[in-house]
């Protein structure tokens, strides 16, 4: 149920604050109090808050006439174009619970001659529990309204030019390519500023130590889309991070489901570091799209350092090697649906000496270029007939996915101890601890150059 | 240390005798429908305030250390409608969205912690 206006609501609140009205003088609170409360519209609660918070709101909502029946939302609309959807979920006229669309840093919540605050150190997208305060029979008073206080995530700007340089029907204030007709935006995996990582265990199909860094690579997908959002190209950025393993390594990438007849081989490129670009092709004698990026991964990363320090970023006490960028800027002939690529990071892989020998994400198809009798061998259980690729016995695999800037495993780290919580993670099956990689951090088994 | 991160301590590192030993006892490994998905496709309907039939730009970030970090932005049809599927991170619980009009900007934070991501003017 929407409920637009039926509360008092502040029209504009550029306001100057005046004197507040809590009764009793307060210092500057964190969490939530309850205090003496002299009634008035939002801009004048809100300007009471500020005396106990210490921050200036620049919007605020009251919903007065409050009884056990409200519930619902709350669309505060301002004449500066700014909005805030206020739910109230749960209510029983003394305790109820409230999301927003807009962080809320302050709520006051009146009942009797008292009102609880309930600050917010940081913008809340929603709370529950909040009561009134209580009255003389020592239980919670009837709450007779709720103010919210707020300021914007972002401030609206002035309208811009309607400018359609590209004729695309699009305009250029909305087009991250004005000048090009057939491209307009971007989609990004895992970010558009940040890495995600791939993680390589490279004993495959043995099961190596799982310190996850046999091989490191930073990895960011850029999808560009047409007016239909249809992809037009994809470049892939990689980021050589750490080669923890002394095997000679190759890296590439496949785009399942993608014939490599639908590449543009005249516009499709790769850059290392910071040499020019070259011609990137399809490797030969396969029908889908696979670009080998490193056949030398080992000869990109060397460090011409002795052991330990041949490896490449994964011992602490050795001196620390750049990154080694590598840029596939890959365009199609045609453009292709979202359903078509699939996801980024699409599907990785690296392979030993033997190009046959390919090491994939858990459940990642191997290329034609696979040697298919290694699959059941070693500690491998691949079951290529169900789909299933590169697990172990106990459904363990040789690659993680990591989605967020990362601290990979020092050299000789299982990944289980440098991340506690990815234990529960694995156990409830993804289910718990989905932040394992970013929320507890064993900073001694991590690398920390 | 919870016994089921000793097992599979245990059957990670396997050559370790204290842990090994330890791994019979304790929670079976995880199962065979796992596939270590560090991302989830959100559904996504979002509609906003269009004037004169022109599509708005839709652009949804996340929050990283050093503030909101672009995922996509995508264009609404001229009613300002857009469905579709955002693929994030699965441990991300709000994105950043920006609307952006021939007449302005706007944002809003949306949650994402019940698998959608809707919004409607």
């Amino acid at each position: 149920m929407r409920h637009f206006y039926e509360a008092f609501a502040i029209s504009s609140l550029g306001f100057l604050i005046m004197a507040g009205s809590p009764v009793m003088a307060a210092s500057v609170i964190s969490s939530p109090v309850q205090v003496a409360w002299k009634s008035g519209n939002a801009v004048k609660e809100c300007q009471a808050a500020t005396q106990l918070t210490g921050v200036t709101y620049q919007y605020g909502y009251k919903i007065d006439s409050w009884n056990a029946g409200v519930k619902g939302d709350y669309v505060a609309k301002f004449d500066d174009g700014t909005r805030n959807t206020l739910s109230i979920i749960k209510n029983d006229g003394t305790y109820f619970d409230w999301n927003a669309s807009n962080g809320v840093g302050v709520v006051i919540v009146k009942g009797g001659t008292k009102a609880s605050i309930f600050p917010y150190e940081k913008a809340s997208l929603g709370d529950s529990g909040m009561v009134s305060p209580n009255n003389a029979s020592g239980k919670p008073a009837e709450v007779s309204h709720a103010t919210f206080c707020w300021n914007p995530v972002a401030v609206p700007v002035a309208p811009e030019p309607l400018s359609d340089k590209d004729d695309d029907k699009v305009i250029d204030s909305q087009d991250a390519f004005p000048l090009d007709p057939d491209r307009i935006t971007q989609r990004f995996y895992p970010n558009g500023s940040d890495y995600g990582y791939l993680a390589f265990e490279d004993n495959w199909p043995t099961k190596g130590d799982f310190d996850a860094n046999d091989l490191v690579v930073g990895y960011r997908a850029i999808e560009t889309l047409n007016a239909k959002n249809e992809v037009t190209d994809l470049k892939l950025v990689y980021e050589i991070v750490a080669r923890g393993g002394t095997a000679q390594i190759g890296f590439g990438v496949h785009l399942p489901g993608i014939a490599a007849t639908r590449i543009n081989p005249a516009a499709t490129t790769l850059q290392v570091g910071t040499a020019a670009p070259q011609p990137l092709a399809v490797e030969g004698g396969q029908r889908e799209a696979v670009f080998i990026l490193s056949p030398l991964v080992n000869k990109l990363t060397t460090t011409g350092l002795s052991w330990p320090c041949g490896f490449f970023n994964t011992v602490a006490r050795c001196p620390r090697s750049e990154p080694v960028t590598l840029v596939a800027d890959i365009h199609f002939l045609q453009p292709l649906s979202a359903g078509q690529l699939g996801d980024a990071p699409y599907n990785p892989f690296i392979y030993r000496t033997n190009r046959g020998r390919e090491i994939h994400l858990i459940d990642h198809p191997p290329t034609a270029k696979a040697d298919l009798k290694l699959f059941g061998t070693g500690d491998d259980r691949s079951n290529p007939s169900a789909g299933r690729y590169y697990r172990t016995a106990d459904n363990l695999p040789w690659v993680l996915d990591v989605p967020e800037t990362w601290q990979y495993p020092a050299e000789w780290n299982n990944v289980t101890n440098a991340y506690p919580e990815f234990s529960a993670w694995w156990v409830s099956e993804g289910q718990t601890a989905k932040d394992w990689y970013v929320s507890n951090v064993n900073q001694s088994l991590v690398f920390n150059p | 240390m919870k016994s089921t991160s000793l097992l599979l301590c245990a059957i990670l590192l396997g050559t370790v005798g204290a842990e090994s030993a330890m791994s019979a006892e304790a929670t079976p490994p995880s199962g065979p429908g796992f596939a270590y998905a560090t991302s989830r496709a959100l559904p996504v309907d979002i509609t906003v305030s269009v004037t004169d039939n022109r599509p708005a730009l839709l652009s949804f970030y996340s929050e990283g250390n050093n503030g909101p970090r672009l995922l996509e932005s995508v264009l609404t049809d001229n009613g300002g409608h857009y469905a579709g599927k955002l693929r994030v991170p699965a441990h991300l619980t709000q994105v950043l969205l920006v609307i952006r009009t021939a007449e302005g900007k706007t944002s809003v934070n949306l949650p994402t912690s019940n698998g959608t991501i809707n919004y409607a003017e």
